[in-house]
């Protein structure tokens, strides 16, 4: 439900680099979301085109990088894939790694009509 | 033609931005904000009743040598509807302001920014913020506070971890409450430090019950560390 206005926050984000990029039509945007947050895709890509109508973002491609979740052990130092809801290591059995990557939620970039 | 231009900025910039200013306005303050994140009945306000006179010196510890420093909690109350909540903590004779949401599953900074205007900040040394009652969204949203607090009751089960992995990965401090029903639950303790640790290895669980009043006073002695942390050893 959260989607929601995470979309909208993107959608504001996306509309302020038009502006300041000429202020052309959105062909399309490039995000990440990283596996550890609990966004949607599917939902965050409807709130999107919901938002979109009837403004210059309007039918803009919306290309998703998926991050996979990736942690550090503070024991033996291996960086490790995190499985489900698990930070534990693999090799020495520690619990609670770092998590260095699966976090994200970033716009990268933009493609404006010239 | 097209025009492709580099971002790479956080979605939740604004968010982010409005944080780090309620971070510093209450750094500059000395004041301790902690986030309370629970699901809808696991206690927050039944938590908040126990400790907040306790710490203001309106009851006293049970076994303390001697009074301690007094000190003065407000919150904000965040909720989707109704001021029932703020009713209860108004009880308490402290400052809180409700924050209502209108459906929206969880607070963000500019929330608490708002807020905390309400709020006499100079007469405060702690603020509570109880979020909307979801152990999923919140977990996603920085409010600048000190420290997000996870509270679990035993009657939602010993899975909640491994179901809900980014909150209590989060979290700097959970309570577990309603261990007085323990015995009528199939929760299972072990389940849950298993899961709980492969998530958070550093982060302190409290077994406390609200309605017996177990355990509260060690979950007190440890909301007064991050006080003295927040405001100089000499202070507290």
């Amino acid at each position: 439900m959260h989607e929601l206005s995470i979309t909208q926050a993107l959608v504001d984000q996306v509309e302020a680099v038009r502006l300041a990029n000429g202020g052309g039509r959105v062909l399309a945007i490039e995000i990440r979301i990283g596996t550890w947050r609990q966004v949607v895709p599917e939902i965050l890509l409807a709130y999107y085109e919901t938002l979109a109508r009837g403004t210059l973002l309007e039918g803009s491609r919306v290309d998703i990088e998926s991050v996979p979740a990736t942690a550090h052990c503070g024991i033996c130092k291996k960086v490790f894939p995190v499985e489900e809801a698990w930070v534990v290591c693999p090799d020495c059995a520690s619990p609670g790694g770092t998590l260095l990557s699966g976090q994200e939620l970033d716009l990268v970039g933009v493609e404006l009509e010239d | 033609m097209a025009v492709d231009i580099k971002v790479l900025q956080s979605i939740l910039e604004v968010n982010d931005h409005a944080a780090a200013e309620n971070r510093e306005r209450l750094a500059a303050g000395r004041v301790t904000a902690l986030n309370l994140i629970s699901a809808p009945g696991a206690g927050k306000t039944s938590l908040l009743e126990r400790v907040i006179p306790t710490l203001n010196g309106a009851t006293q510890v049970e076994g303390a040598a001697q009074p301690e420093h007094r000190i003065r909690s407000a919150v904000l109350e965040g909720d989707i509807a109704t001021t029932r909540d703020a009713e209860r903590i108004l009880r308490l004779d402290i400052p809180v302001v409700q924050l209502l949401t209108g459906g929206g599953c969880h607070l963000e900074a500019t929330q608490i920014s708002k807020g905390l205007d309400e709020l006499p900040l100079g007469e405060v040394d702690l603020v509570f913020i109880e979020n909307v009652g979801n152990i999923a969204c919140p977990a996603e949203f920085d409010l600048g506070e000190a420290a997000k607090i996870g509270i679990l009751s035993v009657t939602e089960g010993s899975d909640k971890p491994a179901k809900y992995p980014l909150l209590f990965h989060e979290v700097t401090a959970l309570v577990l409450n309603k261990m007085d029903l323990l015995p009528h639950t199939d929760f299972d303790l072990d389940v849950f430090e298993r899961d709980f640790r492969g998530l958070n290895a550093a982060a302190p669980v409290f077994h406390i019950s609200c309605r017996t009043g177990e355990g509260v006073a060690a979950f007190t002695g440890w909301l007064r560390e991050r006080v003295r942390e927040t405001q100089g050893a000499e202070a507290v």
